[in-house]
């Protein structure tokens, strides 16, 4: 990755990065210089979260860069460096730290150099880190590669993020880890029985499709990952009014995650027999357009009446779920940017889930927590089942009400995946509103590096 | 006082014959094919809430046979009150499991708010079972009744001062002592933010400091919001926000209502309710946005919206509420629409000090079937609520989880000493249920009662 140098590297002018604690700091301050003490006095550096201080040498160079962090480390202890110190710069990370802390930081430092320079060059090239020697570097790269791979699907804008693109983005991952991909797009869905992302994608020039990749020993235990891949959400004939358009070049946010976590979980050969499924449409205004009150009868054979065409994402995820489903795997995870009311319930920055399986629901809280990646349970609450109640079909994709929209739309996905089954639902933002340390403003997988721990807990390393 | 919906003599009583679904139709087997056959042509199938009558062979009823759901003995009755023929006696066989749940499930479901209009009819009554513990059943189902009758009581006849003498009667059946600071006193007695919020209206702001029981029992203080009608203020509501504003009070219920609980089952702890009562009205010295007000913890505040008063006014009451360092502090709120947005009516969302103190919440009102759902404290949100002139803004700066904003604000004066638990209710119905009937009810009160039964001692049979 550009934003490491080789640990063999040696150079001498490398400016020295200090991780210190609130609590070392003193320590810290015992051993330095009296004009790097007075320094860090003068600035009144507490090594408080997310505070990093340059210190000068006697020439007036950088010598040093403390940033605070804390222990167990952040992952995002060094997340704002990469851009803030000079363009170009090489940095090599001073003190003794094991493993698991030496990868946080490395990872970090990888997430935070992050730039979408598609369409426009970097201003200014990140610093880059002498890849710590304790650091799992290979694990590091994998993770910040594959959530590269993620933030570029999404940041990308619709035009040249289409159903294809997505899918070609899927190959992108499939081919160098030999994994099987299927694709069945337009007329084809029909035929082989997707006739709800059919009806969802059909009013588009850019014909629906589903991307399904399958990876792994077939007698590993299965897991199952579904992303959301509506690359643009007009709303339909139910059409978004400007402000809620805006951003829905992301609403392919939860393909991204997954096609992001597939990515890792096939770079680090996790012992497992890996499915990817990806529908991937474009919510589009036609002539042909689906319509409210419209009737889908869908591939599990539940019929499903259109109260919203804006409630596109389960109606694509409800085959998908089914089709996961048939072959009954382990673990079945599906990624969505799927409802505004699951971003009231907890803000932007916290995906809410949904699962059927309480153990499993509360390892993926604690993996959540561990790994920085925090997500909140919310519950399939079966009195609100009569929220989706259809008039003339068995179901309806939207809610009644009042309220509890994130809630129902779980539940609607709830109906399509088979009892036994464990499975975890994430609506998810899919984007960061601000930019905060490692994950700068944008495009953000959500969820992933949690549920990718939980896999690897789960089914044991590569 | 006799309970409505009961006979204490239980003369002319009829058996009331429960049956669930999966022991139907041995059951049946077992039955006088008079009686077997009657079912059977009528299509009973034993669902929850469905019944029959057992025609005598003169044409009276014999015999009622009711579907009961095992998983749910507190509302799968509570729906007969009001359908079974009125001026029926029913008793249940004597051992039937759960018979307290029933007894308190059929009370609720024999609430009418008849205070404007007489009620269409009497409910049935059940004949109280041995088993059944009276003078509990009683206790809990007139603290109901009290709460929902506030709330239901339209804001014409539920002021300031109506709700100071709600608390003012529940008290003069028991030993408690309520102080009353109303108008310009609170200015003197220091609560500036209760005064600011209800100013503006010609029924003046008050505040009810309600305590009961021992000095030196335990410690518990209950908040509970009661703005006894909210118009928003300068921030006026439109007429769909502002229709059920009567219910901005149901905070003031819950809490009235627990307090109740606490005193006729004669819990051994000192009770402290602390209840800031306030119109939130318009008038020429109205409460501004970006007006600052110093709060009694000292604390300034900036106004971001007028009508996010509650949070205002339960500032001071919260700040007053650990001055004296009780055990544990739970505060009771209509609060904020994305509590609702986020978990509809049923589920109030509930914050704890700490998480395993949510739970323990959770898990009572999970088995009283009184639910909550918990939310977390996000501390990465707070910054979202900086003001520019003034310690803490009212209101967040972005669109999202407002229910976990205005939780974080009400942390700021509850500080880190005192054990605490917040909870935003609906206190509404939206539609009628078993037990629920439509209008104003008191989610979360039996949840906090059952809280404070098992940390406090007073046996359960959970």
């Amino acid at each position: 990755m550009d934003c490491f140098v080789d640990s063999a590297h040696s150079d001498e002018n490398a400016i020295v990065v200090t991780p210190v604690t609130r609590e070392g700091l003193d320590d810290w301050m015992s051993r330095a210089s009296g004009q790097q003490g007075r320094w860090v006095k003068e600035h009144d550096f507490e090594a408080s979260p997310a505070r990093f201080l340059t210190i000068p040498d006697e020439s007036g160079r950088i010598a040093t860069v403390l940033v605070a962090t804390t222990d167990p480390a952040s992952v995002f202890s060094l997340g704002d460096l990469p851009a803030a110190l000079p363009a170009g710069s090489v940095c090599r990370l001073e003190g003794q730290f094991d493993v698991l802390t030496a990868t946080r930081f490395a990872l970090g430092w990888a997430l935070g150099s992050y730039r979408f320079d598609r369409y426009r060059k970097n201003d200014k090239e990140p610093a880059r880190l002498i890849a710590p020697p304790e650091a799992n570097m290979d694990r590091v790269q994998a993770i910040a590669e594959s959530i590269f791979l993620g933030r570029d699907l999404i940041n990308t804008p619709a035009e040249d993020m289409g159903p294809q693109e997505l899918v070609e983005a899927v190959a992108e991952i499939a081919d160098p880890a030999a994994a099987e991909l299927r694709v069945i797009e337009g007329q084809d869905l029909l035929d082989q029985n997707y006739p709800t992302i059919h009806a969802v994608g059909r009013a588009s020039h850019r014909p629906p499709r589903l991307a399904d990749l399958t990876w792994g020993d077939p007698d590993a235990p299965k897991v199952t990952l579904v992303g959301k891949g509506v690359c643009f959400d007009s709303g339909g004939l139910d059409l978004k009014p400007a402000a809620g358009m805006k951003m829905m070049k992301k609403d392919m946010g939860g393909a991204a995650s997954a096609i992001a976590l597939a990515s890792m979980i096939m770079r680090l050969k996790l012992p497992v027999r890996l499915r990817l499924l990806i529908p991937a449409v474009e919510n589009s205004v036609s002539g042909n357009a689906f319509r409210p009150l419209d009737v889908i009868t869908t591939r599990k054979g539940i019929t499903v009446e259109i109260g919203n065409t804006d409630a596109e994402g389960r109606l694509i995820l409800c085959d998908a779920l089914a089709e996961a489903c048939s072959e009954t795997p382990d673990l079945l995870i599906d990624l969505a940017t799927l409802t505004g009311a699951a971003r009231v319930a907890l803000g932007p920055d916290i995906p809410a889930f949904f699962c059927n399986d309480d153990q499993l629901a509360a390892d993926i809280a604690e993996h959540g927590k561990g790994s920085e990646d925090d997500v909140w349970r919310l519950p399939l609450w079966p009195a609100y089942r009569k929220m989706i109640e259809g008039e003339v079909a068995e179901i309806n994709n939207a809610g009644t009400g009042p309220g509890a929209g994130a809630i129902t739309a779980a539940l609607f996905l709830e109906r399509f995946v088979d009892d036994g089954v464990s499975w975890a639902h994430f609506d998810i933002m899919g984007w960061n509103l601000s930019g905060k340390p490692g994950r700068p403003k944008g495009g953000e997988v959500m969820a992933v590096r949690g549920l990718f721990d939980l896999i690897e807990q789960r089914y044991g390393k590569g | 006082m006799a309970l409505p919906g009961f006979s204490e003599t239980g003369d002319g009583a009829i058996p009331l014959v429960l049956i669930d679904r999966a022991g139907l139709s041995s059951w049946l087997d077992d039955q006088p094919t008079r009686v077997a056959t009657w079912l059977r042509r009528t299509g009973f199938d034993a669902e929850s809430g469905t019944w029959r009558a057992i025609p005598a062979v003169d044409g009276d009823v014999a015999m009622i046979v009711a579907g009961r759901d095992p998983e749910d003995d507190l509302w799968a009755l509570a729906g007969l009150p009001m359908s079974l023929p009125e001026g029926l006696v029913v008793a249940l066989e004597a051992g039937v499991p759960g018979a307290e749940d029933i007894c308190l499930g059929w009370a609720c479901g024999s609430y009418v708010f008849d205070r404007y209009r007489p009620a269409k009819r009497e409910p049935a009554a059940l004949a109280w079972p041995d088993d059944a513990d009276q003078a509990r059943v009683t206790a809990m189902c007139e603290a109901v009744a009290l709460g929902r009758d506030l709330v239901n009581t339209p804001a014409e006849d539920m002021g300031p001062l109506e709700l100071v003498a709600a608390a003012q009667e529940l008290a003069e059946h028991t030993s408690a002592e309520v102080k009353v600071c109303v108008g310009e006193s609170l200015l003197t007695e220091g609560y500036p933010a209760v005064h600011a919020v209800g100013r503006a209206s010609s029924r003046a702001p008050r505040l009810i400091d309600f305590n009961w029981g021992q000095k030196d029992a335990p410690r518990v203080t209950l908040v509970g919001k009661g703005v006894c009608f909210d118009t928003g203020g300068l921030n006026l509501k439109n007429a769909a926000g502002m229709e059920r504003m009567k219910k901005d009070m149901g905070g003031a219920a819950c809490v009235l209502a627990v307090a109740s609980m606490v005193m006729q089952c004669a819990l051994p702890i000192r009770l402290r309710v602390l209840i800031p009562a306030v119109y939130n009205a318009v008038d020429g010295n109205a409460l501004r946005p970006m007006d600052i007000v110093t709060t009694r913890k000292g604390l300034k505040i900036e106004i971001g919206d007028t009508d996010a008063e509650g949070r205002v006014i339960l500032a001071d009451a919260l700040a007053a509420a650990v001055e004296e360092e009780p055990e544990l502090v739970i505060d009771m709120a209509t609060l904020t629409g994305a509590a609702r947005v986020a978990m509809g009516p049923d589920l109030p969302a509930c914050f704890g000090s700490d998480d395993a103190l949510a739970k323990e919440l959770c898990d009572a009102g999970a088995a009283k079937d009184d639910p909550l759902w918990p939310f977390p404290l996000v501390g990465a949100y707070r910054g979202h609520m900086a003001s520019d002139l003034a310690d803490t803004n009212t209101i967040a700066d972005w669109p999202f989880a407002d229910h976990i904003q205005a939780a974080l604000f009400l942390q700021q004066f509850v500080g880190d000493a005192t054990p605490w638990l917040h909870i935003d209710t609906f206190c509404w119905n939206p539609s009628a249920r078993p037990g629920r009937p439509k209008g104003g009810d008191i989610q979360g009160a039996r949840a906090v009662f059952e809280l404070l039964c098992r940390r406090y001692g007073e046996a359960s049979d959970d």
